[in-house]
């Protein structure tokens, strides 16, 4: 999405998870985290806090405007 | 079982009874008569997608079907349902036109809409379901 910029692929990955250990901690299909990865697909206020939350992190480290 | 099988199980299902829709509707238009075949295929194969997924849901366990029903089935889901929609409004133009016009009969016309309706949510939730993959 235009003006999205996201770093969940990055956090992912520092925190040494796969997307589908990251699907299965925030309770969603791989697929979601993928779209959501390749900007593809915008969370909900609620999938974004329980990304976070499972990354121990801040919505913002996740996802900022451009 | 997974979710992303369990999804693809689902997908699959969907897709079936859409294309079976779809092949209904089409042959009812060409040959001209409400039942080209049984007049409950359509509507067998729909429940039988129904039990299948539902079996298929109990199997994969709460858990895993829950995964594969979230955010972005929701997302899906909820254009695929306006996709079909406006397919229906257009397909209802047309065979409402063939049935005013004398084209076909209004019992043609009827069954030829009822499985395009079902076809035209069908499959753009398959559609829309695998550009998100």
């Amino acid at each position: 999405m235009a003006g999205l910029v996201v770093h969940l692929e990055a956090r992912r990955r520092a925190a040494g998870l796969t997307q589908a250990d990251l699907a299965e901690a925030a309770s969603v299909s791989r697929k979601t985290i993928n779209t959501v990865e390749n900007g593809v697909f915008v969370p909900s206020t609620l999938l974004a806090l329980r990304l976070a939350q499972v990354l121990g992190c801040s919505v913002h480290d996740l996802f900022e405007l451009e | 079982m997974t979710s992303d099988t369990f999804a693809t199980i689902r997908t699959s299902l969907l897709g079936l009874t859409g294309l079976a829709c779809l092949a209904y509707a089409l042959a009812a238009l060409v040959l001209g008569r409400p039942d080209p075949v049984g007049w409950y295929w359509p509507a067998s194969i729909g429940t039988a997608a129904g039990l299948l997924i539902s079996l298929a849901a109990v199997m994969a366990g709460r858990a895993r079907a829950g995964q594969a029903t979230d955010d972005l089935y929701r997302h899906v889901h909820q254009r695929a349902a306006t996709q079909g929609y406006w397919l229906s409004l257009v397909t209802l133009a047309v065979t409402g036109a063939a049935g005013a016009f004398g084209w076909i009969d209004w019992r043609t016309a009827f069954a030829a809409q009822g499985t395009l309706t079902g076809a035209g949510f069908l499959l753009s939730f398959v559609w829309l379901d695998l550009r998100h993959r």
